[in-house]
């Protein structure tokens, strides 16, 4: 074919030759972990995408045979580093399927509200994060000032602001400061605020609506044939949430909704990721009113790890910590033999634990199903035929961590 | 009532595929069928095509290996867990097929679940097990030129080695070659 | 600044004090933030525990322009050449602080596929323990490596000694 420059026709022929490699790599400046890229252009606009993932691959599932179930929870903190809450709620809830115990109101409510303050966390970061992505700085520096009122309040309950490990199977770790309602309600009051605030800044901005309206389009029919969850499956369409088809903890007794949009494109993420964060104060203020008094473990204690204190002045307690933390075959918490799968929803998707296990005190086999990787597949897809700029746009919507990722 | 539609979905399973179905269970709410690695794509193109069955959501794709593990409803080596969701019934289904450890091949669900991309290829690469058909089959999370296939229960947690093979940085070496 | 080469190891002490003071109070960070230490790391930067008072502001995330690599996160075994690559792409004067349990020495995960401590591999000047460490303590680094500057002698860097 010919092509007209200058005034000379020059003979092209083929057209392929036109498509250059280009490379961004495992170091970039958007911060949104390390992956790399390697894009293939016809000028400005994107022919194909072929991402390669595994820099921050740890063998979390090896180490997970040979930890004990207890154990594994400081292992669950460090794959979604920026709500690591959730996960350590979601090995708990996973564990204590498997045993089928329940655990006391008081500790449910508990993590209900430590679930969502972390899920108002990730969000608010996502949400920066796609506008320093797209030049607005200002929205990002905001966003941490919040997260760190959050990590405020993290570290007061539990010890530490980033990798908490606060949840034990059968319960929780210690029990919540007297004044943990005070300044639960405080920190909400300013969330709000900041959430209304980067609502006048974003939503009806518009270089934003712009930059993020139409591009990195996902239809309802190839979101289910990935098997996409969370708010990029609800932004196609599907309204899919585990909190709601099956519900864990106590979130049956709770009163909200599910934001569903239909657009599938970036702007309709970000628009379910700010009314998710919405929805989650509206639960914790729920949650607030119903707290009861009460013991935070399961009562069974030949089950569970016991409480410190005790451990240290009863001798019973400290026969009962012996017997779970010992390894082998008769000691730990008496897991029954068999394969079992539960799941919970995570700002980024259905976060799902399968575990295998024969009966000893450690996992046979502990397999993590990562949201980030499943939502991730469908990158190449969604971003044919788009322009060069859009690359940040578009993986900024997808909310990748490279920790749950890689694993 | 979550016991009575596995139920239902079972019996459609078993008038369907009969033979192929080896063993199937009911643990604690999700419905387990057990078959071999040959007929696995015939059964995973039925539930996604049947309207009565209708799984349009694949979960995941994970693999286990059973080497050490003895229980009497594990035919092979290795397994490879398929776990879909589907809205109409509001039901999970598992399925576990058995892959030989001296032929361990499997043919891969790509063409039926666009998800099954990566997860495939995360299960090749941790424990080796070849998918037929499947469009890209490369190592995704260690580097490609990586000997073993680490979640096999004989490679040991420290690895073998490969974590020290770099050439430490030398500045006086760098300088003395320009 | 080559005239003091030919001076042959006479140099007065103010010029060194003159240049260490430029260089500690000017430190272009090039962050290579991989994991959890990289969020401590951006909670650094910004506006509570702010990095930039000391004069580590400009955050340009290439290699060329900088020259004090934050390494933070645990290092596997693919990411090995691209921290190698980036470190040799760096000009000298250079330094390096290694942020975090796993890249000082494997931290947490003792497995098949993390490096057990970068500094096997490249030079390392201040090691920061912490899982993650607080960004008091990422600017408690700072602080050494300055202190560190400080007592350098000019010719250290230019030759590599």
């Amino acid at each position: 074919m010919e092509r007209y420059h200058n005034g000379y026709f020059f003979d092209v022929e083929d057209e392929l030759e036109s498509v250059i490699t280009m490379n961004v790599g495992p170091s970039h400046p958007s911060t949104h972990g390390t992956l790399r890229l390697k894009v293939e252009v016809d000028g400005e606009t994107i022919r194909r995408t072929d991402p390669e993932i595994g820099f921050l691959h740890t063998g979390f599932e090896k180490i997970g045979e040979s930890l004990s179930y207890n154990q594994f929870i400081t292992v669950t903190d460090r794959m979604n580093y920026i709500s690591p809450l959730n996960n350590n709620i979601g090995f708990a809830v996973a564990v204590e399927d498997m045993l089928g115990i329940e655990i006391p109101k008081r500790a449910q409510i508990i993590r209900v509200i430590m679930a969502e303050l972390s899920r108002i966390a990730d969000h608010i970061l996502c949400v920066g994060l796609q506008g320093m992505d797209l030049g607005a700085f200002s929205v990002f520096l905001w966003t941490f000032v919040e997260r760190e009122k959050l990590y405020d309040i993290f570290e007061t309950i539990t010890g530490a602001r980033l990798t908490t490990s606060y949840t034990r199977v059968g319960g929780l770790a210690f029990d919540v400061p007297s004044d943990f309602i005070d300044r639960v309600s405080k920190v909400l009051v300013s969330i709000e605020k900041c959430i209304g605030e980067i609502e006048l800044m974003l939503t009806g901005n518009r270089i934003f609506i712009d930059r993020c309206q139409g591009i990195g389009v996902l239809s309802k029919e190839d979101a289910l044939s990935y098997g996409v969850t969370g708010p990029m499956l609800r932004a196609s369409g599907v309204n899919y949430d585990i909190r709601k088809v099956r519900p864990y903890l106590s979130y049956k007794e709770f009163d909200f909704v599910v934001p569903v949009e239909t657009a599938g494109d970036g702007f309709a993420r970000y628009l379910i990721r700010m009314e998710e964060m919405n929805q989650s104060v509206k639960i914790i203020k729920q949650a607030l009113k119903m707290l009861p008094d009460g013991e935070i473990n399961y009562f069974d204690k030949k089950r569970i790890l016991a409480n410190k204190n005790e451990v240290y002045s009863n001798m019973e307690a400290l026969i009962h910590h012996f017997k779970v933390i010992m390894p082998g075959d008769v000691h730990g918490i008496n897991p029954p033999v068999g394969e079992f799968y539960s799941s919970t929803e995570v700002p980024n998707g259905e976060l799902g634990f399968h575990i295998v296990s024969d009966g000893t005190s450690k996992p046979y086999r502990v397999r993590v199903r990562p949201p980030s990787l499943i939502n991730f597949q469908c990158y190449d897809d969604v971003s044919r035929n788009h322009l060069i700029a859009d690359i940040p746009a578009i993986l900024s919507t997808f909310n990748v961590i490279a920790g749950e990722l890689d694993r | 009532m979550l016991n009575n539609k596995n139920n239902d979905i079972l019996k459609i399973l078993q008038e369907v595929c009969g033979e192929v179905i080896k063993s199937s269970r009911i643990s604690n709410g999700l419905l387990v069928v057990d078959l071999l690695a040959e007929d696995i794509y015939f059964v995973v193109s039925l539930i996604k095509r049947d309207e009565r069955l209708d799984f349009p959501l694949l979960v995941d794709i994970s693999g286990v290996d059973y080497l050490e593990h003895k229980d009497g409803s594990i035919l092979e080596r290795f397994g490879v867990i398929y776990i879909f969701y589907s809205f109409v019934n509001d039901l999970r289904i598992k399925i576990r097929a058995f892959v030989s450890e001296s032929n361990p091949e499997i043919h891969s669900i790509y063409n039926e679940y666009k998800g099954a991309n990566w997860t495939e290829r995360e299960v090749y690469d941790m424990f080796g097990i070849i998918f037929k058909g499947h469009p890209d089959l490369k190592r995704i999370l260690m580097p490609e030129n990586y000997g073993s296939h680490p979640l096999r229960k004989e490679y040991p947690v420290k690895g073998l080695g490969e974590r020290s093979n770099f050439p430490k940085y030398n500045i006086y070496e760098k300088l003395k070659k320009d | 600044m080559g005239f003091e080469t030919k001076l042959g190891g006479f140099v007065t002490t103010k010029l060194d004090k003159v240049v260490n003071w430029a260089r500690k109070n000017s430190l272009w960070p090039m962050p290579f933030g991989v994991a959890c230490c990289a969020i401590e790391m951006m909670a650094a930067l910004c506006s509570r525990f702010d990095m930039s008072r000391f004069g580590a502001e400009v955050i340009r995330f290439s290699p060329r322009q900088s020259d004090l690599l934050l390494v933070s996160g645990r290092i596997s075994i693919k990411m090995m050449p691209v921290l190698t690559k980036i470190y040799e792409q760096m000009p000298e004067p250079k330094w390096v602080i290694s942020m975090g349990a796993c890249c000082s020495s494997g931290g947490v995960f003792d497995t098949y596929t993390l490096i057990q401590g970068i500094d096997q591999f490249i030079p390392v000047d201040v090691y920061i323990p912490g899982c993650p460490p607080r960004p008091e303590a990422l600017l408690d680094a700072l602080f050494f490596i300055q202190k560190k500057i400080d007592g350098e002698h000019i010719l250290d860097k230019i030759h590599g000694s």
